[in-house]
């Protein structure tokens, strides 16, 4: 009910067009702007090419979310932002980068392109860290095969999409929660390096957290 | 272009495994500078790393390759940054793993928060120190606990001392007890650290209370500062020069009805010579209505002065 009526009141604030100071405004009609900026360039769709040569096309806007894929295009210094799509596609050299993983993050970054940038402020960090999936990521993240769900993964961690590994980490712990060594070694098929003895040790040593079971 | 791209992209690769370093558990990659690099790093490199992604270091000469649908292809730093999100409990059970968690699995934790629960069922007295030893990188304990829980915190504060390296946030709210020498070994320590205390007695023991009050007033870099029964060192004539914290953010002090006018008085106009602090909070937990009414007056007297 709270949510809904403070609602109302923006709304109602950004109708009347009369924020309090002239400061209010400017920075109003800078993110007004921005964000306008950023949908214009979101039409002009580029293409990425995967490791197996798949080319996939997806909004520049989109595809800046990867923070390679932003430095990259930085780096063509190219001003005229029309010309980007006709360019030949840009290669990801990365054995992760599979045609089905390709296909899946441009899936992911164009339905997130506009996400609020990440604020690096640490109490917000701290905030959005425990903050759940959204169902929609929990569905785009339930994947039956894990190779593939690896694959996205360590995609994403190559291409530098801070987002996209953050979801694809939470589905993985949320997975872990409560299971014993053995339950997720097996799980994530993790082969164990520990001779008995050493397992034992530290077992011993963490013996309080099996206390309750 | 393409092809160029293509170079500088494989070189890419290489600079992220050597360049990469991990901080609060974020990945931190540099600016990429690969994009001068002209040395072609052929395809023949990509295609001996088939099947496993970047490791470090120590393991970046094992020809070994991964199954794909094995987390055993991830390399630490996306390991520890996917371990992140887990739960301190889920930690310490999922830390015979593999060696490639027991390494990375404890660096991400940053706080400890000690509840109720926790010490009843865990020993923690026991635990404590293992908990301290394994995580190095904590930055916030939390202990909130009742003190009729934790029969003697001496073992626990000299833990933390002996333990811990990166504290800035400490709430401890069982102080009762608490030997001098304790008290000093953990300032000593973390005095120029520190930036946010809470701390509350379950005492009114004015003369056992004096040493924290001293050590807080070492303690440089404090912004936050929450201290419950405090009114007895709030209006002593030292404080209001020597606890100087010029950095001080937010201030929380409870008073009662021994607070007397004059020490609000101090109280208010300390405020007015902090610049930094934003909010000043103060409460009262009396539970005679009279008394408190009386508390009230005080307040709203000084305000009205100020």
């Amino acid at each position: 009910m709270n949510g809904e009526y403070s609602l109302d009141t923006t709304e109602g604030m950004a109708a009347s067009g009369d924020p309090p100071t002239n400061n209010a405004v400017d920075d109003y009609d800078a993110e007004e702007a921005l964000e306008r900026q950023r949908e214009e360039e979101n039409k002009i769709k580029i293409k990425l090419k995967s490791f197996e040569g798949g080319v996939y096309e997806c909004g520049l806007t989109a595809a800046k979310m990867s923070v390679m894929v932003a430095n990259m295009l930085d780096a063509l210094q190219e001003t005229d932002l029309t010309k980007i799509a006709t360019r030949e596609p840009i290669p990801l050299q990365n054995d992760a980068v599979t045609n089905k993983a390709l296909e899946k993050i441009v899936e992911w970054v164009d339905h997130h392109w506009d996400d609020p940038p990440i604020d690096p402020d640490f109490d917000d960090e701290k905030e959005r860290r425990n903050e759940e999936l959204s169902h929609w990521d929990k569905q785009f993240i339930d994947i039956a095969d894990q190779g593939e769900l690896f694959d996205i993964i360590a995609a994403a961690n190559f291409m530098d999409i801070k987002g996209l590994v953050e979801v694809g980490a939470k589905h993985i712990c949320n997975k872990i929660k409560g299971k014993s060594c053995t339950e997720v070694r097996e799980m994530l098929k993790i082969h164990n390096d520990f001779t008995p003895e050493e397992e034992a040790a530290i077992h011993k040593e963490n013996e309080w957290i099996y206390a309750k079971d | 272009m393409a092809l160029r791209l293509a170079y500088a992209l494989s070189g890419c690769l290489e600079r992220r495994i050597s360049c990469r370093m991990t901080m609060c558990g974020h990945t931190v990659t540099p600016l990429p500078q690969w994009i001068h690099l002209t040395a072609p790093v052929g395809p023949q490199i990509l295609v001996t790393r088939r099947g496993m992604a970047a490791r470090s270091s120590h393991t970046m000469n094992a020809q070994k390759v991964y199954p794909k649908d094995s987390l055993d292809r991830l390399g630490d730093d996306l390991c520890q940054h996917l371990l992140s999100f887990l739960s301190l409990e889920d930690r310490f059970r999922c830390e015979c793993v593999s060696k490639q968690w027991q390494r990375v699995i404890y660096k991400t934790q940053h706080e400890l928060i000690v509840t109720e629960d926790f010490v009843k069922l865990r020993a923690i007295e026991k635990s404590f120190s293992t908990i301290l030893k394994k995580c190095q990188n904590i930055t916030k304990i939390a202990i909130i606990s009742p003190f009729y829980v934790i029969n003697n915190s001496n073992p626990m504060l000299d833990s933390i001392a002996r333990h811990c390296h990166h504290l800035t946030d400490i709430c401890f709210n069982f102080a009762n007890a608490i030997r001098f020498q304790t008290y000093d070994r953990f300032f000593a320590k973390f005095a120029k650290q520190l930036k946010s205390i809470e701390w509350t007695a379950i005492h009114k023991d004015d003369a056992r209370d004096k040493p924290i009050v001293n050590n807080i007033k070492c303690c440089d870099n404090l912004t936050q500062f929450n201290g419950y029964y405090y009114y007895s060192y709030f209006h002593t004539s030292d404080y209001s020069e020597k606890m100087c914290l010029s950095y001080m953010k937010s201030i929380d002090v409870e008073i009662d009805r021994r607070c007397n006018e004059k020490c609000i008085d101090i109280l208010m106009t300390d405020y007015l010579f902090r610049p930094f602090i934003t909010r000043y909070k103060m409460y009262s937990i009396e539970t005679n209505w009279y008394q408190l009414r009386e508390t009230q007056e005080t307040v709203t007297r000084c305000q009205r002065k100020i």
